[in-house]
């Protein structure tokens, strides 16, 4: 039954939903670029405050949605994201020929989709939420329609999607044969131990096979540089954190609940992923001239880094899983950030050479762009390393000693990157950077320093932040 | 309050000489050079204000210590404490400080603010590294002095400090990582015997893991420690980390960083693991005596100065090694003496080669020769610390060396005469040195030689002052540690029952004798 009480714990759901329909209106009464951008800001900061006012308390809404203190966590991290990408958006667009307006429009409906995915509590929620995802997604990779690699990247990524989706389609019609249930508290009333048959272990075969389309880990990590490198920056942005993150956490959701991690062959497969995708993402980063490429790869890393909190099994398991996307939202936004601001009417600097000399042409920003690179990295005093502390912690508490050492020695790898990008700022030269973006927007100037500020304050005296995770 | 005020000098004068740089170069110099003055004045007067307290017979005790909540939700506290060995090392960090400085005071000219901000932070780091109390405190300090250093070499090294740099950075990160997995395990372990999860180093000391669990959470530290020192095999990123970086770097990485090895060595090691090191300590030694010799041969083929010194440095952190797991007492009073000796040896031969390539422009020792005729007076020094290195008596490093020989020689007596054949190899190289660039026929034109400035003649007759004061008067430094030392060996006695008599009659000792010679009684005696 859906009550009036009930309907007020998913309001940041509804006043998106609703906005995006104003949005929509408003473009059609008047067409301005800077009102829509500061409407859908104003969106998002009105379902924040919604957030915020909720009580704290764990609440089913209907069968779907199941409201507690992961969904909120997430969900507030989604609309602060989403926020940091719609400043991007407004300079970002400025130089660009296409009606910038619609953009908004699918930026709130990918930012609904996210939300209502990490609230599910059903796969029919879920599978909805993820297709509204998926479409406003194609619609948004594809956005620069007159370069014909954004139109490639679309179509790969409508694919991938697809393909994706299918495969967590046929992998809950198989559990649902074994359980009959498909919500998740009915899974988890089902006992796991006694009825892991084949049909079952198939159906958790086809669903980690989706959602590791879903969240890039190798071997399904293929589409991942393409579609950043051509996506612009701020969409770019999106992909890496907000859909990935709302697909990890409901993973975690099903998983948790199921039990599935307790069969020793699932939690074989997970690790197997997170391995590879630990050293592959590093790996393959390695080599890499094009900027966006390279936090392609790191990215796939750190979801790795990510899964090894997951594969914990734990209270704090999840905690660190949560403190790690808030982490790495933080360092991936302020390096697309970074991106976004340097771009200029050529389009946007993606090759590490761009960048060469800067540390003595704009040494303030270059001294930004090199903490968020240590961030990526993961060293101290930045919130990289307080994520990857945690989760090393949490896979201490349950001993997963041979995870921790992958994790340790792959982020030495990636290390190798993290340091080229920065010593090629560092190299003696004159900056061929002319005009960009960044100078004259004051938001956006804003937003870098807000990540910039979060980043070490996440790394220094993380407190606060934990307290707001408290699970 | 001192401990932090200590950090927030070196941390805000830092900011300040970067943001002062971009108006006015030699005002933020100054500001760097004062704010180094200050903490050594600081950490002075603390040391004068100690030393009565110790001769007055206190037990084992803290300086001073401070301990505030940091992240409680980790058990993580902001803990800062100070003994004797902290003390003997932190004033030898502010030291080293200001001699860095004023060494890169003409050298340096391309953006002086950020290398000043990147030293001091860096010295802040090695000052913390000297200060923490709780493991994961130690561990950030730790990684902090990483950063600044790698700028440190990439910027204003030599030709080849790309690759010095990354290679220094992979080294010192992953085995800090091995350290940070060990300090979590130990971590885990203490909260799961006793609930309660915290990192602070005292409350880990009250349970420790035994068996093969320490023995796998020591190696953890080992690596880091072992990599940091560096010693066989984990050497191979010191030649280009040396060579590679500009003056202030050598002098930094080789005199402090090395030291904080050896001090971790001492803090954590020993004391969180007694047993298990134990049970290495014959390979340890063993490993230590070979890096003495092998380090000593291969200074002795180089070709490049500082290449030579570099590897002369690696000769002596063997001695470290040795000293630490010959657990004895006077070895540990030697292992301090040395970190104290060789950071001011090593730091002034970095120094006469910068001197010197400031003037010819390569550290080419081919390219070198003939040099005394120009340069008489840093000939003098460079003799005084050619024979500080090779162990003369009458200098610091002879008083550190003997020390941790006398030690060995309780714990194994062919491990020690292993280790002692290294004094005689140092001469090779410390008398090549000298031979290669003051004497010889003049390999080029030398009119263009000067002679010592009287800056130079301030930084080098500093440090020859320092050295021959603790050649003749060791026990200044032997004391202040004392306390701290009686607590470590407290703690192994509690397993051995007859080192603590030997201890007592070391006390004793040191008690009454004023001078060099009732150290080497002591050693005798044992």
């Amino acid at each position: 039954m859906v009550t009036v009480e009930a309907l007020g714990y998913i309001m940041p759901e509804i006043v998106l939903a609703i906005g995006a329909v104003v949005v929509m209106l408003m473009i059609a009464v008047k067409r301005n670029a800077i009102l829509t951008n500061v409407a859908t800001i104003l969106t998002f900061i009105i379902a924040l405050f919604f957030l915020i006012n909720q009580p704290q308390q764990d609440v089913n809404v209907t069968n779907l949605f199941f409201v507690d203190s992961i969904g909120r966590f997430l969900t507030g991290l989604i609309l602060c994201s989403a926020i940091v990408i719609t400043i991007y958006s407004l300079p970002y667009f400025k130089n660009q020929k296409e009606l910038k307006e619609e953009y908004y429009i699918l930026l709130i409906l990918a930012t609904l989709g996210s939300v209502c995915m990490g609230i599910s509590n059903h796969f029919v929620s879920f599978v909805i939420s993820l297709e509204l995802l998926s479409v406003s997604l194609f619609a948004l990779i594809g956005y620069l329609r007159h370069e014909s690699t954004s139109i490639e990247a679309a179509l790969k990524y409508l694919i991938m999607a697809a393909v994706a989706t299918s495969f967590i389609l046929f992998g809950f019609a198989l559990i649902y044969t074994v359980t009959g249930k498909m919500d998740l508290q009915g899974l988890t009333s089902f006992s796991s131990g006694s009825n892991m048959n084949f049909i079952m272990l198939a159906g958790f075969a086809m669903t980690i096979v989706g959602f590791g389309f879903k969240m890039a880990l190798t071997p399904f990590h293929l589409w991942t540089p393409d579609i950043y490198s051509a996506a612009p920056a701020p969409v770019a942005a999106f992909i890496a954190t907000i859909s990935k993150g709302a697909a990890f956490v409901f993973l975690l959701r099903l998983f948790y609940n199921l039990g599935g991690l307790q069969q020793e062959s699932v939690w074989i497969a997970f690790a197997a992923i997170a391995t590879s995708s630990m050293f592959i993402g590093n790996w393959l980063g390695l080599r890499q001239e094009n900027l966006k490429r390279l936090i392609a790869y790191s990215s796939i890393s750190h979801l790795g880094y990510l899964m090894v909190g997951f594969l914990a099994i734990s209270q704090d398991g999840i905690r660190s899983s949560m403190f790690y996307l808030l982490a790495y939202f933080a360092s991936i936004l302020a390096i697309f950030g970074m991106i976004t601001y340097f771009s200029g009417k050529k389009g946007e600097l993606i090759k590490i050479e761009d960048y060469r000399g800067l540390f003595w042409s704009k040494p303030w920003l270059a001294a930004v762009f090199t903490v968020i690179m240590l961030s990526l990295a993961g060293i101290p005093l930045t919130a990289g390393f307080l994520g990857k502390f945690y989760i090393l912690t949490a896979g201490m508490g349950t001993g997963k000693i041979f995870l921790l050492i992958v994790l340790a020695v792959s982020s030495t790898i990636g290390l190798f990157y993290y340091l080229r990008v920065v010593a090629v700022m560092l190299s003696r030269e004159e900056s061929s950077i002319g005009e960009h973006i960044g100078s004259n927007s004051f938001m956006l100037k804003l937003a870098m320093a807000v990540l910039f500020v979060l980043i070490i304050w996440l790394g220094v005296y993380p407190s606060s932040f934990l307290q707001m995770i408290g699970i | 309050m001192i401990l932090i005020t200590l950090l927030l000098i070196l941390m805000g004068s830092g900011i300040l000489a970067w943001i002062v740089a971009s108006f006015n170069k030699s005002a933020a110099k100054w500001i760097a050079l004062l704010a180094l003055l200050t903490d050594l004045v600081l950490v002075s007067s603390v040391w004068l204000a100690d030393t009565a307290a110790v001769t007055l017979g206190n037990d084992a005790h803290w300086i001073s210590s401070v301990k505030m909540n940091w992240i409680p939700d980790f058990g993580m506290t902001f803990h800062l404490a100070m003994d004797g060995i902290s003390l003997v090392m932190t004033a030898l960090t502010f030291f080293l400080g200001i001699i860095s400085v004023l060494v890169s005071w003409k050298s340096i000219e391309k953006n002086v603010g950020f290398f000043l901000f990147n030293i001091l932070w860096l010295l802040a780091g090695i000052t913390g590294v000297f200060l923490a109390m709780d493991m994961m405190l130690f561990y950030f300090f730790w990684e902090i002095m990483l950063v600044p250093m790698y700028f440190v070499i990439v910027i204003w090294g030599h030709e080849k400090s790309r690759y010095a740099g990354w290679k220094f950075f992979l080294f010192t990160q992953i085995s800090g990582l091995m350290m940070l997995l060990a300090i979590l395990g130990l971590y885990i372990y203490h909260g799961s015997q006793t609930g309660t999860y915290s990192f602070n180093y005292f409350d880990l000391l009250g349970s420790l893991p035994g068996g093969s669990l320490a023995f796998w959470i020591m190696c953890g530290f080992l690596i880091a420690f072992l990599v940091k020192l560096p010693t066989l095999p984990f050497h191979s990123w010191l030649p280009d980390a040396y060579a590679e970086s500009p003056s202030a770097g050598s002098i930094i990485i080789a005199a402090l960083m090395s030291k904080t090895a050896a001090y971790g060595l001492i803090r954590f090691v020993v004391p969180l693991f007694p047993e298990s090191a134990k049970s290495i300590a014959t390979p340890a030694i063993l490993i230590g005596a070979a890096a003495i010799l092998y380090g000593a041969k291969l200074a002795y083929a180089q070709r490049d100065l500082k290449r030579l010194i570099a590897f002369s440095s690696f000769s002596h952190m063997g001695f470290i090694l040795v000293g630490v797991f010959s657990f004895s007492a006077l070895a540990f009073q030697g292992v301090l003496m040395q970190m104290v000796a060789h950071g001011l040896s090593i730091a002034a031969l970095f120094i006469i080669s910068e001197f010197i390539y400031d003037r010819i422009g390569t550290f080419d020792l081919y390219k070198m020769g003939g040099f005394w005729k120009k340069m008489a007076n840093m000939g003098g020094f460079t003799l005084v610390f050619g024979m500080a290195s090779l162990g003369l008596p009458g200098l610091a490093n002879f008083v550190a060396e003997f020390l941790i020989l006398a030690g060995a020689w309780q714990y194994d007596a062919v491990l020690a005469t292993l280790a002692t054949l290294g004094l005689i190899v140092s001469v090779t190289y410390s008398l090549r040195i000298l031979q290669k660039i003051f004497h010889q026929s003049p390999q080029n034109d030398m009119e263009k030689l000067a002679d010592l400035n009287s800056r130079e003649w301030l930084v080098l007759g500093s440090l020859t002052i320092v050295i021959i004061w603790l050649g003749l008067f060791p026990q200044n430094v032997v004391k202040v540690a004392q306390p701290a030392f009686d607590r470590l060996g407290i703690g192994q006695n509690n397993t051995n029952d007859k080192k603590l008599g030997l201890i007592d009659t070391y006390n004793g000792l040191i008690n009454k004798g004023k001078d060099n010679n009732a150290v080497k009684e002591g050693g005798k005696l044992w």
